[in-house]
């Protein structure tokens, strides 16, 4: 009897070690095998940081390059003693802007919120290869499960997302010592967010719109953008709706006017930044380090002071200049900041 | 000791597994897309203008050497993340739009702007969706409201239709 029990025992033991190894050797080819997005494609980075912020912010900022590239937290802290994050990701839609949200709410709770709308544009997900940028970093909730239902194009599955070793496996033969270096930690690409660009390549032609077929936002569109008012307005939380001071892509009156009408009916501020690209002081000519189509951090910094000022004044934001816990914190990312800046400057004249 | 043996070999069997999963998966797509293959060779719809014969996937370069500078100046654009830009040359009458593949500058639209072009089957902008039915015929699809699309090979012509009159054609390449 004692016999058979040690036995049993032992075998237990040695599934359960079986096991334990089975899922270490799955762990570490799927860390291996995922992409690290450290030095090409860095947007692959940037959702996972969030989770290592601080949660203390006074704005939450969401959407795609029109904000990732164009508004710097460090200048609005600088300005206005403002906190705050971008949540953004390459071409994110406004159904990802809405789980990105109500993800970041389990975390904090900002006073206002800055969504740009050029996504209101897009009704469908353009490829797998962005959704992964949005999708696989988020911790897993609800918000990410309903995200990548939403998300998903033909031929994705929700199994890939959950074993990424499924998607990623083919990866074997482009490894490199980036996926070695990066296996168990990753290192910042961002600032808060914002993924800063330098270097000018001005605008000397404006590109020119053709004619859509429809340009109404889609039925889906616009239920996530109602989504977003309705979960700001039940947290107590200032939403506002922006576009980004650029000339690509074409922003057509007629999507304007749809959110002006959305935003007069709801009260909430809409800011086609483009209309007020003059009184920002944005110079095509010298703040874009891509023909219009995003902003250089000089042209950042001035978008940011001028969303600064509409923030503090519709917003109530008061800032945290001489708050030792935010003064400590801030002090290390301007910083960080300036040395970026500098660095960045050096290898554009080098490219020069 | 024989246990040990299985278990090693059950990790290298779902290793392996899993690395053939892309190229078993790649046998199938390339038999599955045997039967589409014939079609996409299939060529598409042809835009000429200044004597200029051009197409989707067409020499970007080429057409741009034969052409000229356009009037109407050039913009490039980028994707959020992407390598590879979006190149626009405005002619006039036509705005031809380029992508990169394999580094490679290749035509992705030719956008047709105003009634001083015509398609090579002859219509225009402004002209009935009557008269584009009788030269193509039903659509292959429709799109959105108003927009007709007809596909030919590895590319679309689409037309946007308001109030029966064609407000917009353009040559695309099916992504």
């Amino acid at each position: 009897m004692r016999k058979s029990k040690n036995k049993v025992g032992k075998t237990l033991f040695r599934i359960l070690i079986s096991c334990v190894v089975l899922v270490f050797v799955f762990d570490v080819l799927t860390r291996l095998l995922t992409p690290k997005y450290m030095t090409s494609i860095q947007e692959g980075a940037m959702i996972r940081e969030y989770y290592k912020s601080e949660h203390n912010q006074d704005v939450l900022i969401l959407g795609d390059c029109e904000v990732y590239e164009n508004i710097s937290p460090v200048t609005l802290w600088e300005q206005y003693g403002i906190s705050s994050y971008i949540r953004g990701s390459a071409e994110q839609l406004i159904w990802q802007s809405y789980y990105l949200l109500e993800d970041s709410l389990k975390y904090e709770t900002p006073k206002a919120v800055v969504v740009n709308m050029l996504a209101m544009t897009e009704s469908e997900a353009k490829s797998e290869a962005y959704n992964r940028m949005t999708l696989d970093d988020m911790h897993w909730s609800f918000s990410k499960i309903n995200s990548i239902k939403e998300s998903m194009t033909e031929g994705e599955s929700m199994l890939s997302y959950a074993f990424p070793l499924i998607r990623y496996h083919s990866r074997w033969s482009d490894l490199s010592m980036e996926d070695v270096k990066y296996l168990y930690k990753r290192d910042n690409v961002t600032i808060n967010g914002y993924l800063m660009q330098v270097g000018v390549r001005p605008v000397s032609t404006l590109p020119k719109a053709g004619v859509l077929a429809d340009y109404n936002f889609s039925e889906r569109n616009m239920r996530y953008l109602d989504k977003i008012r309705i979960l700001c307005e039940q947290k107590g939380i200032k939403l506002f709706l922006v576009k980004a001071p650029t000339v690509y892509p074409y922003w057509y009156e007629e999507w304007d006017a749809q959110l002006d009408n959305y935003a007069n009916q709801y009260g909430i501020p809409y800011i086609n930044m483009i209309k007020y690209a003059n009184e920002i002081g944005i110079d095509y000519s010298k703040d874009t380090y891509d023909y219009g189509q995003h902003l250089n951090v000089e042209g950042a910094e001035k978008y940011t002071k001028y969303l600064g000022n509409i923030l503090v004044q519709q917003a109530n934001l008061t800032g945290h200049k001489g708050d030792a816990v935010y003064e400590n914190v801030w002090n290390q990312k301007v910083a960080a900041y300036n040395q970026l800046k500098e660095q960045k400057y050096i290898e554009w004249s080098k490219q020069q | 000791m024989r246990k040990k043996c299985f278990l090693v070999a059950g990790i290298l069997v779902a290793s392996m597994a899993l690395a053939a999963c892309g190229s078993n998966n790649n046998n199938q797509n390339t038999a599955g897309s045997a039967a589409t293959q014939q079609q996409e060779q299939e060529a598409g719809y042809i835009f000429t203008a200044k004597s200029q014969s051009m197409q989707v996937e067409g020499d970007l370069a080429a057409y741009v050497a034969a052409l000229g500078q356009p009037a109407g100046g050039t913009y490039e654009a980028k994707s959020c993340a992407f390598d590879g830009m979006d190149k626009f040359y405005y002619y006039d009458g036509f705005t031809l739009q380029g992508f990169q593949r394999n580094g490679k500058d290749l035509v992705y639209a030719i956008t047709l702007n105003d009634d001083s072009v015509k398609t090579a089957e002859g219509i225009r902008i402004g002209d009935t969706k009557e008269k584009m039915e009788t030269v193509y015929g039903n659509a292959t699809s429709a799109g959105t409201a108003g927009q007709y699309i007809y596909a030919k090979g590895r590319m679309s012509l689409k037309f946007v239709v308001k109030e029966d009159v064609i407000q917009s054609i353009e040559y695309v390449l099916n992504m």
